[in-house]
């Protein structure tokens, strides 16, 4: 498969498969975002914790991490949420959240199987982004 | 996972028979401020909450593992009750 280059997209010159690739990449992309809400991974601030004595019994011992969304600027979206906390993180850290059920149960609980749909996995310690004028210019 | 409030139940007589015995309560998703956000929603509970608590939820297939898991037909589960709402701490 022929890799495309950002460059060439506007060239009068694209081969027709090369277009049909490049449509499909846009469908792909298109259906990643409408997606993107729920199930990809998300940069979030911790801004707190919750206590539940009565939970379910395959976490009893981890903590349930209040944590709010944010854009990789830094800035806060409307969207909030709990995640279990499998890295020792703190209220303030920035935090990388994955929301898929097999891999937040075992990065929390260490087995599969838990009813958890969002854990904490990492902390972050940078976000390295392209200058904004960069991002226009493309 | 998020958090809501119970603000009522719901009875239906004939369901699926995996369902038989739980206890199906009306929740109301709160943001981290525990202001209502979005619409009410169904949720079968696994952990004996009851009206009037702030309990979290899970979403999605993970929301049958408490139960049988490959039958229980549900996609939103009352996961842990918080204890009360001094015990969640939001920024400080």
């Amino acid at each position: 498969m022929p890799s495309l280059a950002f460059e060439s997209l506007d060239s009068t010159e694209i081969q027709t498969d090369q277009c049909h690739l490049w449509i499909l990449i846009v469908r792909v992309k298109r259906r990643h975002r409408l997606k993107s809400v729920l199930l990809a991974m998300i940069l979030a601030r911790v801004v707190g914790n919750i206590v539940a004595t009565q939970k379910n019994i395959r976490y009893e011992n981890a903590r349930v991490m209040l944590c709010q969304q944010i854009t990789p600027e830094g800035e806060d979206t409307s969207y909030s949420c709990l995640a279990l906390d499998s890295v020792d993180s703190g209220v303030g850290d920035t935090v990388l959240i994955v929301q898929e059920g097999w891999s937040a149960s075992t990065a929390s609980t260490g087995k599969a199987g838990a009813a958890i749909d969002s854990a904490i996995i990492g902390v972050v310690d940078r976000i390295d982004l392209l200058m904004s004028d960069t991002l226009n210019v493309r | 996972m998020q958090l809501a409030r119970v603000i009522g139940t719901v009875v239906a007589t004939v369901k699926n028979e995996s369902l038989h015995g739980r206890k199906l309560l009306v929740v109301q998703t709160v943001d981290r401020h525990l202001k209502e956000t979005g619409k009410p929603m169904v949720a079968v509970d696994s952990v004996g909450a009851g009206v009037g608590e702030l309990v979290f939820w899970c979403r999605g297939k993970e929301a049958s593992f408490p139960f049988k898991r490959d039958d229980t037909p549900t996609d939103c589960t009352i996961i842990g009750i918080v204890d009360s709402e001094s015990h969640v701490t939001n920024g400080k």
